[in-house]
């Protein structure tokens, strides 16, 4: 009987362990593939994400390189300053004009009086176009300037090889300084000179908005704000910038690539914006790659109230 | 009161009588009444203005204007504010009518935020300049402007240089030009007449 057991039993025993044989040799490949499976997904997943991270740090980079600029733009105020005074400084003509001519008419005797007043304001008024000139050129230079030296620094951080992903030097693809759409000039419409407030309305020097407390003069009129009368060989030219609000004034800020419009001829610019173009390469073995491209666009800061 | 025409109603003369005390009280009898006024030119030297490289016009100072009943000096009322760089006026805004009348004194006053510079005190004169030929307009009567000692001869010294004449002591006074400068330093102690030759160039 003992006999039978034993013989039935080993027959058991090698048939169970044979299949178990089986079973270990299948899990064995299954493991091995499974493994594959997954080396493979994450090489994929890391390119991919690397892919994305560089992507997003590409974009990144554009927008400092845009906002370097753009700080560089209204530098100490000095756009918004220059609008506040060529501004007043028309009032100023416009006052003296009004003195000199009434002067003439009812006390001509004191005309040499009167006349130096008027040829002081006219020839501030060419004093301050001139600097205006100088003020937007130096905005324009000075923020390339910014803009070229913030990216020579960001690019060497860039190259990369790793196993699943190689990153080249970034490449500058265009620089350009312009203007925000739908900005106008900082500064609030200056009264009481009736005649003037009416021609400045007539002319459409002053942007009409629903609230009167934020009547601005327009920015960037192609030939500038002119006077009335014997005065109108002067031009005022005022740029876009924005305004204070509440007496808070605009910090530099990114915005959409696509608010950027060019800045009209003799005006200064108030935006900065930037494209690059960065090659990054993925895999192992077979390679893919391509190019990527980011564009950033950064404001200026807004103007301070006038002192 | 009232008595009717066959054409019409007609206002009898107490009506008439009236309308012109109406019109007597209500228009500018004022203008025969002679106001007096403080006009009070405060300079200040503004600082980082126009900081750019090549900046030919970073110094600049600002004079405000405020004028005020001398019967009412508290309810000063601000007229204007001038930016000026080297003496020469390079911005203006004005800030309220100017509402003195016709034929009323003025008192002008200089004063100074800080100790004044050179800008400042160019400024005042050109200041004192236009001043003179508003009030000149207005038929107002400046009788005199007041200089912080400080800076009293260096603006009279920028008002002889615009052409303005040091009235002799012993000069017959109706030969004195139409515009006068009566200069008096606070606290007092110097006095100085200086006019401004017209008609003929100074």
């Amino acid at each position: 009987m003992k006999t039978k057991t034993t013989s039935g039993n080993r027959q058991n025993h090698s048939s169970r362990a044979a299949s178990s044989r089986q079973r270990t040799g299948n899990i064995l490949v299954v493991t091995c593939v499974t493994f594959a499976v997954i080396s493979v997904a994450m090489i994929i997943g890391y390119s991919f994400a690397g892919l994305y991270f560089v992507n997003n740090r590409l974009q990144t980079s554009a927008d400092e390189i845009a906002l370097a600029g753009a700080k560089k733009l209204n530098d100490r105020d000095r756009i918004g300053q220059m609008n506040n005074m060529v501004a007043r400084c028309r009032q100023l003509v416009y006052s003296s004009r009004q003195d000199y001519e009434e002067t003439k008419k009812v006390f001509p005797d004191l005309e040499n009086f009167a006349e130096p007043l008027l040829t002081e304001a006219r020839d501030s008024a060419g004093l301050l176009e001139k600097e205006r000139q100088r003020v937007s050129s130096l905005a324009e230079t000075e923020a390339m300037t910014a803009m070229r030296q913030r990216f020579d620094d960001v690019k060497t951080t860039y190259a990369m090889t790793l196993p699943w992903m190689k990153v080249d030097e970034p490449q500058l693809r265009d620089l350009k300084v312009g203007r925000v759409d739908d900005v106008e000039s900082n500064v609030e419409e200056l009264k009481h000179f009736g005649d003037l407030d009416k021609n400045d309305v007539a002319q459409g020097y002053v942007l009409d908005l629903q609230a009167p407390a934020m009547r601005l003069y327009k920015g960037e009129l192609p030939d500038g704000m002119r006077l009335p009368g014997d005065d109108n060989d002067l031009v005022f030219k005022l740029s876009s910038l924005p305004a204070p609000v509440d007496n808070t004034i605009a910090p530099a800020r990114v915005m959409l690539p696509n608010r950027v419009e060019p800045a009209t001829a003799g005006n200064a610019p108030s935006a900065a914006r930037v494209s690059l173009r960065l090659k990054v390469e993925t895999g192992l073995g077979f390679s893919s790659g391509g190019v990527l491209h980011s564009t950033g666009a950064a404001s200026t800061t807004g103007a301070c109230l006038q002192q | 009161m009232f008595t009717r025409s066959k054409n019409g109603k007609k206002l009898m003369p107490g009506m008439a009588l009236l309308a012109v005390a109406l019109i007597s009280i209500l228009s500018p009898a004022r203008a025969s009444e002679q106001r007096a006024w403080d006009v009070k030119l405060q300079t200040e030297e503004l600082q980082r203005q126009f900081v750019y490289r090549g900046s030919t016009i970073n110094a600049v100072a600002k004079i405000k204007t405020k004028f005020a009943l001398s019967t009412n000096p508290d309810e000063a009322k601000e007229y204007e504010a001038v930016w000026y760089h080297d003496g020469k006026p390079i911005g203006m805004e004005k800030l309220a009518e100017f509402n003195i009348g016709r034929g009323d004194i003025l008192y002008v006053k200089v004063s100074h935020k800080k100790s004044p510079g050179e800008e400042e005190c160019k400024a005042a004169a050109f200041s004192l300049m236009r001043m003179s030929l508003s009030a000149y307009h207005k038929a107002n009567s400046i009788i005199t402007m007041t200089i912080p000692t400080e800076s009293f001869s260096r603006i009279s010294n920028e008002l002889q240089a615009r052409g303005c004449k040091e009235i002799p002591q012993k000069a017959d006074q109706s030969n004195a030009g139409q515009v006068r400068f009566n200069l008096e330093s606070e606290p007092e102690g110097m006095r100085q007449h200086l006019f401004f030759v017209t008609g003929q160039g100074s």
